[in-house]
C-alpha cells in the first residue's frame, strides 16, 4: 500500500464507523488484530481510533470512560480469523478484525470486520460485466472479494445511471461487518431487542448499506435478525418473504445472495471482481457446476480461465478416496475460535472410530509440511479449521489434508461423492443416523479400494475385539505392539506407507514398534564407556570443520 | 452331443480316475476353438433341455464378430473308450466313461490372463499348432506357463487341411515342416523336466502328438494307423507305431524297413508311405468326385458314409468322409485319456505347486491324494459375470473334499496371512452350480477333482481366493496365480454425467473384478485408471463397463496414457547438499546410475528387501561388481519398499544416523514414487547418502524435519545426474508373406520401431519378424499395419523392457522435455520441471 494520505488512510480502516461501533456497544477493551501485511499500520490506527473515539464520545455526551486498545499480531491460524484465545488474554470485549477475513462465527466474543477498500474501476468494471452479461444468455451473479464491498453501491448506480438496468445481473451483498458470538446469538433469540451488545451490531449492520441493493432484491428484513448473523456458513435456506414467491438465499464466506425460485445456482454464471484468493477456490468447489469468470481489478481484464474447478474437485475426492484406506487418521485443529470446533472434532473423532480406524487429535498452530511430517504414522489429517483456510491441497505434504465434510464422506460408511461440496463445517453433522441404518453383513463387506485395485478388508480394530473380553486398553496396547514386533519382516528395512498395509499397523504404538529407531534404549546396559571427546565447533549455521563453497 | 441330466453327470464326477481338466492353448488364429467346436459337437454334454442350442464355446457377441477368443470358456465333455482300447490303458481307471473339462483360452496375447487362471484349475493341456505357422511367440509363452504350474501337455498339429489342399506339399516336405513344429515344441519343453512330472516332450511315436484339421473336424494320432497296419501287417502295434515316425523308410518294392533312404525311387519315409499318401489319396478321390473308387477304398478302411451324404460333391464330401474314416474327438479325446492325467495324478505332484503351506500337514496330503473325505480346499480362480447384473459366481477347482450348498466356507484372500484375520471371511455357500452347454445347473455338492461355481461369495473374493471349511484355521491358501503380462497401456476415465460417478465407481468394481488383469486405480489427480495388458485388452474392458456394468451410462474415455519411468545416466556432478526447514540438519546425498540388469534382478526377485544380507552381498558382488560391505548397507529398495531403485549408506562414523533412517526410507519411498521430472516412478537409481549433519538435539532432527529434507535431496541428486526418462517398449512379432514386408518395414520406421530379427519359416513362403516397438507408438499400430500390408500382418505385443530415451527431459524442446511437460499437464503439475536450486541449499 506504501503510503497514504489521509483520506484513504481514513477509508482503509473505517476509522469512522468503527469508533462509532465500539461507543454505541461502549466496549473498553479492545482488541485490533492486524494480519501481517498491516502490522505496520497498527500504531497509527490505534492513534487515529482513539482520537475519533473521543471525538465521537463528545459528540454523544456519553460518560467518558478510558478505552483500552490491544494490538494482536502473529495469529496461531490463520490471519483471516478473530483470535479470541489472543483476545481473552488482553480481557477484551471485542475484537476489530483487519484485512482479508474469514467471517466465521466466533464463539466468544463480538468481532467488527474491517476488510479494507481496494481500488477499483469502477468505471472500467460496470462496462466490462455489462458487456459480459449482454454476451451470455445465462443470468449473471456478482460475487467479490470483501475489500471491494465498498465499491459495489457505485457499481450498481453506475449501472442504473447507464440506464441498462439488466435484471439478468443479481449482485451479492455482505449483509454485516460485525459477527456475533454464537453464544450471544441463541441468548438474543430469546430475549429479543434488550440492549444487548448483540442488537446494537445488527442495526449498525444494517444501516451500514442503505442502498437500493436490499429493495432490488427483495427480502424483507426487519425483523429477522437471526439470518443476519449466519455470515459465515455458505448454506442456502429457503425464506419466504412477505406474500412473494419462495425464493432461496445463499450466503458464503461472508457474502450473501438471492436465487429466484425457479433458478438454480447451475443456471448461474459467476463473475468474480477480485484476485485469485481462497474466497474464489471456495466458491468455485462449492458451486463447481456454474461456470466462474474473475474480473481482475489491477489489470482490467475478465479471465475465464479460473483455476479449473472440476481438477480441484477431482483432487478433493483422490483425497477422500486416500481417507478410506488410511487407518491412522491425525485430527489437526486449526482454529480455537470458530464457533462449534470443538463439536466437530469430538464428531470427527467419533465418525473415525466408528469407521474402525485410529485418531489422535493434534494442535499445533498453523500446519505447514514439516509439523505435520513429524506424525509420518498418519495416513490422512483432518483439519478442522475456518473455510478459507480448511482447503490445502499440496504436494508438499506426506499426506493429504481433508476438510470435516471429505472426512464424513470418507469415514462413514455408504456416503457417495457426488459431486455436491461444502465447505462450512457443522453444516451436516448427522452421521450417526447412516451408520445406525448399515446391517450386520454390510458391515463385514470388503471395500473396493482404488490404490490397492482390489477389495480390502474393512479394518475393524482388533483392539475393540479384545477390550470386549474384558482386557484393559493397556493390555490391548502392547499386545497389539507385541503383534507388531513378530511380525516385523526384516530389521534391516523400515516400513513405510505401503507395507504399513501388509503389517496392518492400526495404531501409533504399532507404528512405533515398527521402526528401527524407537528412541534411546536405556535397558540395554551393555553400552561400553566411551571417553568425551571434542565435537564439533561452532554454530549450527556452518560448522567449523565444514568448508563453505 | 451328448445329452445328459444332472444327475448322471454329477456320478460321474466322484470318479476321480476318470476325470481329465484339461485346457486348451495357443497362439492367436491357431484354430483353438474351431478345434474345440468339433469336440464339443461331437461329445459336449448338455443339459437334456438344450439340445439343439449350438456354439457353445465363444458366447459373446464380440468374440464372434472379432473372431477371436476373449474370455476363457469351459465345457464338459463326455467320452466312452471302447473295449478295444481300453484293453491298452495302462493308468487306473474306474469303468470306461470318461468326463473331460475343457477349458477354451484366448491366445490374444492380450487377453493371456484368462490362459493364466484356466492354467490353474486344468491339469494338462492341449498345445495347437498350427502346421504351417509353427510354434510362435504365444505357443511359447503360454506353453512356459503350463510347464510352470506343471501342466503335462499333448500337442496336436493342426490345420492339416491347409497342406493338403492350399500348400499341395509333397510327403517328405509335409514331414519335414511336421517334424520341425514338434522339435521346437519339444525344445522348450525339455528344459522344463522334472523329476515327478517325467518327460515332458511330446512324441508322435507316443501317442502324444495328434495331427488334425479343426475346421474340416478330422484329426488322427499314430495309434490310429498303426492299430489299422498292425493287424494288416500282423506286426505289434507298438512296433509299427514307431515305424510311421521318424528316420523309418519302407520301399514297398522290397517290402523291407531301412533306417535310410535307400535312393530308389520306390522307397519312402514309413510316415509318408503309410499315413500322409493314403490321406492325400482319399482327400484327392473326393475332391475329383471319383466316387467310383471312394467306394471301395471306403470299404478297405471299415468305415461307410450314410445314405444322403453319398450325394455331397467336392469339398463337402471330403469333409464328411474324413469325418467319417478319422473323426476328431476320437482321436484327440482318447490321446488326452491316455497321456494327460487325471486329478488323482496330477494333484500328487501339484500340491507342491499350488500349497503354500507345509507339504505334510492334512491339506497337502489331502490335496495330494485328491481325497473327497479331507478337508476342503479350492481355489477360485476367476470370477463370472451373472446374468443378473452386478453378481458374480466364482469360479474353480475344488482340489481336495466337497463343496456343497449351504457350506459354511472360509475365504482366504490373496493378502490373507496365516494366524491373521485379514482378509479373511467365513461365508455360507449360496449354491453350488455346475455348467452345462450354457446352462448353468445346481447341484447338491462336487468332490475333488471337478471345476465348479459358486454362487453368493463374490462380495468377499476380488479376483480369487482359496476356499476351505470353517473349522479349518491352520489351512494355508493355494499359492495365487503369476501372470506373465502386465498391465502397461492405461487409460483415464471419467462419466459424461457427474452424476454419474457413483455409478462409474461401481462399474470399476465390477470391472476389476470380472478381468484377472485389469487394475482400476485412482491417480494423484482423482482420475480413474483403468489399466490393461494392450489396446484390444482395454478396448474390450471398456466395452464391458459401459454396458454390463455402468447400465450403458456414458463415459468418457482420455486418450492412452502410457506411463514412464524416471531414471539417471551418471553419477552426480557434485554432492548435493539439502537444509532441514529449521536449517540445523544437513543431508549430503549423491544419484547414480544402478548396474545394467540390477534392475531387472530386483524386478525378478532375486534381489530384494527379504533377502538373507549375505545372499544379497554375494550376488552384488559376483555379478554387478559391488563392494561386499556396501551390499550390506543397503538401506531400503523403493518404492514400495521392493522398487528397483534403493537408498545407500556411505557414511562413514555419523552420529544419529540411525535416528533418521526410518525418516530418510519414508522420504525415499515417497521420491521414488513421484520423480522430480514428471511425479512417475524411478527406475535404476541408487541414492547414496554420503554425509549428514544432524542437530544435537534430538527434537530438533525428527521426521518432520528430515522426511521433506531428504525428499528434496534426492530430487536434487537425481537432477544433477543427467536424469532421463525411460519409455516402455513392446516385443512385437509379425508373421507375413514376402510381399508384406515392404509395407511392415514402412510402418515399424514410421513408428520409430526397429526390427531386430527376420527369419523365413523353413519350407513355408512366410517370414516371422521380431521388432521393438515403443508402447506409446503402438496405438492403433495394428490397424495400420493391417492397412499397409492389404491384411497380410497381424502383430502380436507384448511388453519386453524400459529404454532410455536418449535426449535432455530438461531442455524443454527435447522430445523427452514435451513428453514431461505434457504429463506434467495432465497431472496438474507445472509444466516446468522445478529448478534444481528449488532442491540444492549452500551452506
Amino acid at each position: 500500500m506504501g503510503t497514504m494520505d489521509q483520506k484513504e488512510f481514513w477509508q482503509q480502516f473505517d476509522i469512522t464507523a468503527t469508533a462509532a461501533f465500539i461507543i454505541r456497544n461502549c466496549f473498553q477493551r479492545i482488541a485490533l488484530q492486524f494480519p501481517d501485511e498491516l502490522l505496520k499500520y497498527s500504531v497509527e490506527v490505534v492513534g487515529t481510533l482513539k482520537k475519533e473515539i473521543g471525538k465521537q464520545r463528545n459528540v454523544s455526551s456519553h460518560e467518558s470512560v478510558p478505552v483500552k486498545l490491544f494490538v494482536m499480531a502473529d495469529t496461531t491460524f490463520g490471519s483471516c480469523c478473530a483470535d479470541e484465545v489472543a483476545a481473552m488474554h488482553a480481557d477484551a470485549q471485542c475484537i476489530v478484525h483487519y484485512g482479508n477475513a474469514c467471517l466465521s462465527r466466533t464463539s466468544r466474543l463480538p468481532v467488527w470486520y474491517v476488510f479494507g477498500r481496494a481500488s477499483l474501476d469502477v468505471e472500467d468494471c460496470s462496462t466490462q460485466l455489462l458487456e459480459f452479461a449482454s454476451k451470455i444468455s445465462k443470468p449473471v451473479l456478482v460475487l467479490f472479494g470483501l475489500e471491494y464491498s465498498p465499491h459495489l453501491l457505485n457499481i450498481q448506480q453506475k449501472l442504473s445511471a447507464i440506464g441498462n438496468v439488466n435484471s439478468n445481473i443479481t449482485f451479492a451483498d455482505v449483509p454485516s461487518q460485525c459477527v456475533l458470538p454464537s453464544s450471544a446469538n441463541q441468548k438474543h433469540e430469546k430475549d429479543h431487542g434488550d440492549g444487548h451488545s448483540g442488537t446494537a451490531c445488527e442495526e449498525h449492520g444494517c444501516s451500514h448499506e442503505d442502498g437500493g441493493v436490499e429493495s432490488k432484491i427483495g427480502v424483507s428484513r426487519s425483523g429477522d435478525t437471526s439470518h443476519l448473523t449466519e455470515t459465515c456458513s455458505c448454506t442456502a435456506s429457503e425464506v419466504s418473504s412477505s406474500g412473494q414467491s419462495v425464493i432461496s438465499q445463499h450466503s458464503l464466506g461472508g457474502l450473501k445472495w438471492i436465487v429466484q425460485k425457479d433458478k438454480t445456482m447451475e443456471d448461474y454464471t459467476i463473475f468474480w471482481i477480485g484476485d485469485e484468493c481462497a474466497g474464489l477456490t471456495n466458491v468455485t468447489l462449492v458451486y463447481n457446476t456454474s461456470s466462474v469468470v474473475r474480473y481482475d481489478c489491477s489489470n482490467k481484464k475478465i479471465f475465464s480461465d479460473v483455476p479449473n474447478q472440476s481438477k480441484t474437485l477431482r483432487r478433493r475426492y483422490y483425497c477422500v478416496e486416500r481417507a478410506k484406506d488410511a487407518n491412522i487418521v491425525g485430527i489437526v485443529v486449526g482454529t480455537l475460535g470458530v464457533a462449534g470446533y470443538a463439536d466437530v472434532i469430538q464428531n470427527v473423532r467419533k465418525m473415525v472410530e466408528s469407521a474402525g480406524k485410529k485418531a489422535y487429535t493434534l494442535v499445533m498452530g498453523k500446519p505447514n509440511p514439516a509439523k505435520l511430517a513429524n506424525f509420518p504414522e498418519c495416513e490422512v489429517f483432518v483439519l478442522v479449521a475456518c473455510p478459507q483456510t480448511a482447503l490445502i491441497d499440496n504436494r508438499e505434504y506426506l499426506a493429504p489434508l481433508l476438510t470435516p465434510f471429505e472426512a464424513e464422506l470418507a469415514f462413514i460408511e455408504g456416503n457417495q461423492w457426488t459431486g455436491a461440496y461444502a465447505l462450512e463445517f457443522n453444516s451436516n453433522l448427522g452421521f450417526p443416523t447412516t451408520s445406525e441404518k448399515s446391517d450386520e453383513t454390510k458391515g463385514e463387506e470388503p471395500r473396493f479400494s482404488f490404490f490397492s485395485g482390489g477389495y480390502v478388508d474393512r479394518k475393524r480394530l482388533e483392539t475393540k475385539d479384545l477390550s470386549e473380553d474384558g482386557d484393559s486398553q493397556a493390555i490391548v496396547l502392547s499386545k497389539s505392539a507385541e503383534h507388531a514386533l513378530q511380525l516385523r519382516a526384516n530389521p534391516s528395512l523400515s516400513i513405510i506407507t505401503t507395507e504399513r498395509a501388509a503389517l496392518n499397523i492400526t495404531s501409533g504404538a504399532e507404528y512405533l514398534a515398527s521402526r528401527t529407531y524407537q528412541g534411546l534404549d536405556i535397558s540395554e546396559g551393555g553400552n561400553p564407556d566411551f571417553l568425551a571427546l571434542p565435537g564439533r565447533k561452532g554454530r549450527a549455521a556452518g560448522y567449523k570443520d565444514e568448508t563453505t563453497d | 452331443m451328448v445329452k445328459f441330466t444332472v444327475d448322471e453327470l454329477r456320478r460321474i464326477m466322484d470318479k476321480k480316475h476318470n476325470i481329465r481338466n484339461m485346457s486348451v492353448i495357443a497362439h492367436v488364429d491357431h484354430g483353438k476353438s474351431t478345434l474345440t467346436d468339433s469336440l464339443v459337437a461331437a461329445a459336449g454334454i448338455i443339459a437334456q433341455a438344450d439340445a439343439g442350442d449350438v456354439r457353445l464355446t465363444d458366447t459373446r457377441a464380440d468374440e464372434a464378430e472379432r473372431g477371436i477368443t476373449i474370455k476363457s470358456t469351459g465345457i464338459s465333455l463326455y467320452y466312452e473308450l471302447g473295449e478295444e482300447t481300453l484293453k491298452d490303458f495302462k493308468g487306473e481307471k474306474d469303468g470306461s466313461d470318461y468326463l473331460i473339462n475343457l477349458i477354451d483360452s484366448p491366445g490374444h496375447v492380450d487377453f493371456s490372463s484368462e490362459v493364466t487362471a484356466a492354467l490353474r484349475i486344468t491339469d494338462g493341456a492341449l498345445v495347437v499348432v498350427d502346421c504351417v505357422e509353427g510354434v510362435c511367440v504365444q505357443t511359447e509363452t503360454v506353453l512356459r506357463q503350463a510347464l510352470g504350474e506343471r501342466i503335462r501337455p499333448v500337442l496336436t498339429v493342426n490345420k492339416m487341411d491347409r497342406c493338403f489342399l492350399e500348400l499341395q506339399v509333397d510327403g517328405e516336405e509335409a514331414y519335414q515342416t511336421f517334424s520341425r513344429v514338434i522339435e521346437n515344441a519339444n525344445v522348450i519343453m525339455a528344459t522344463y523336466e522334472d523329476q515327478l512330472l517325467g518327460d515332458v516332450q511330446v512324441y508322435p511315436e507316443k501317442g502324444t502328438v495328434a495331427f488334425s484339421a479343426g475346421l474340416h473336424g478330422w484329426a488322427f494320432t499314430l495309434t490310429n494307423f498303426a492299430k489299422m497296419y498292425a493287424s494288416k501287417f500282423g506286426v505289434d502295434e507298438k512296433k509299427m507305431m514307431e515305424r510311421l515316425w521318424g528316420e523309418n523308410f519302407f520301399d514297398p518294392a522290397t517290402k523291407k524297413w531301412t533306417s535310410k533312404s535307400t535312393g530308389s525311387p520306390t522307397c519312402s519315409r514309413g510316415f509318408v508311405q503309410f499315413v500322409y499318401n493314403p490321406i492325400k489319396q482319399v482327400i484327392n478321390i473326393c475332391m475329383n468326385d471319383q466316387k467310383d473308387k471312394l467306394w471301395p477304398m471306403m470299404a478297405k478302411l471299415g468305415c461307410a458314409l450314410k445314405g444322403e451324404e453319398k450325394e455331397l460333391m467336392g469339398k463337402h464330401l471330403m469333409k464328411r468322409v474324413m469325418q467319417t474314416w478319422l473323426p476328431a474327438s476320437a482321436a484327440l479325446l482318447e490321446m488326452m485319456i491316455f497321456h494327460l492325467p487325471s486329478p488323482a495324478t496330477a494333484q500328487k505332484y501339484r500340491v507342491e505347486n499350488l500349497y503354500e503351506g507345509p507339504l505334510d500337514d492334512q491339506y497337502a496330503n489331502a490335496i495330494r491324494n485328491c481325497d473327497p473325505e479331507g478337508p476342503l480346499m479350492l481355489y477360485v480362480s476367476k470370477m463370472i459375470p451373472a446374468s443378473d447384473k452386478g453378481r458374480f459366481f466364482a469360479f474353480g477347482r475344488v482340489f481336495a473334499g466337497k463343496v456343497s450348498t449351504g457350506l459354511k466356507v472360509r475365504i482366504m484372500g490373496p493378502n490373507y496371512v496365516p494366524g491373521q484375520k485379514k482378509d479373511l471371511y467365513v461365508k455360507s455357500v449360496q449354491r453350488t452350480v455346475i455348467w452345462m452347454g450354457r446352462r448353468q445347473e445346481s447341484v447338491e455338492d462336487v468332490p475333488c477333482g471337478n471345476t465348479v461355481a459358486l454362487v453368493g461369495l463374490d462380495q468377499f473374493i476380488t479376483k480369487n481366493a482359496t476356499l476351505t471349511n470353517e473349522k479349518e484355521s491352520d489351512a494355508h491358501p493355494i499359492r495365487a496365480m503369476k501372470f506373465s503380462v502386465s498391465p502397461v497401456v492405461r487409460v483415464a476415465v471419467q462419466c459424461k454425467v457427474a452424476s454419474d460417478l457413483p455409478k462409474l465407481v461401481e462399474g470399476l468394481k465390477r470391472l476389476a473384478k470380472s478381468d484377472p488383469m485389469v487394475v482400476c486405480s485412482i491417480e494423484e489427480s482423482g482420475e480413474h485408471i483403468i489399466a490393461g495388458a494392450g489396446e484390444l485388452h482395454l478396448e474390450i474392458c471398456l466395452k464391458d463397463l459401459q454396458e454390463d456394468f455402468m447400465g450403458g451410462a456414458e463415459i468418457v474415455v482420455s486418450d492412452p496414457v502410457v506411463s514412464f519411468r524416471e531414471t539417471v545416466m551418471e553419477k552426480s556432478n557434485h554432492t548435493v547438499m539439502s537444509k532441514s526447514p529449521n536449517k540445523h540438519n544437513r543431508l549430503y546425498l549423491e544419484a547414480r546410475p544402478l548396474e545394467e540388469k540390477l534392475p531387472e534382478a530386483i524386478d525378478d526377485g532375486r534381489i530384494g528387501p527379504r533377502d538373507d544380507p549375505k545372499v544379497r552381498s554375494k550376488i552384488l558382488a559376483e555379478e554387478f561388481g559391488w563392494d561386499k560391505d556396501l551390499a550390506k548397507k543397503i538401506w531400503c529398495f523403493g518404492p514400495d519398499t521392493t522398487g528397483p531403485n534403493m537408498v545407500v549408506d556411505m557414511c562413514k562414523g555419523v552420529q544419529y544416523l540411525n535416528e533418521i533412517k526410518d525418516s530418510v526410507v519414508a522420504a525415499f519411498q515417497w521420491a521414488s514414487k513421484e520423480g522430480v521430472l514428471a511425479d512417475e516412478n524411478m527406475r535404476g537409481i541408487a541414492f547414496e547418502v554420503c554425509d549428514v549433519v544432524l542437530h544435537a538435539d534430538a527434537i530438533h532432527r525428527g521426521g518432520g524435519q528430515i522426511i521433506p529434507t531428504a525428499r528434496r535431496a534426492m530430487f536434487a541428486a537425481q537432477l544433477t545426474a543427467q536424469p532421463r526418462l525411460l519409455e516402455p517398449v513392446y516385443l512385437v512379432e509379425i508373421q507375413a508373406p514376402e510381399q508384406a514386408l515392404g509395407g511392415i518395414y514402412g510402418v515399424l520406421n514410421m513408428k520409430r520401431g526397429h526390427v531386430f530379427e527376420e527369419v523365413q519359416r523353413p519350407g513355408t513362403p512366410l517370414y516371422n519378424i521380431k521388432a521393438y516397438l515403443p508402447v506409446v507408438e503402438s496405438f492403433g499400430f495394428s490397424g495400420t499395419l493391417r492397412a499397409a500390408t492389404s491384411g497380410q500382418a497381424f502383430p502380436q505385443a507384448v511388453f519386453d523392457h524400459w529404454d532410455m530415451m536418449t535426449n535432455d527431459p530438461t531442455d524443454p524442446t527435447s522430445t523427452s522435455g514435451i513428453i514431461v511437460a505434457a504429463i506434467r499437464k495432465r497431472k496438474g503439475l507445472k509444466e516446468q520441471i522445478t529448478a534444481l536450486s528449488e532442491f540444492e541449499d549452500r551452506l
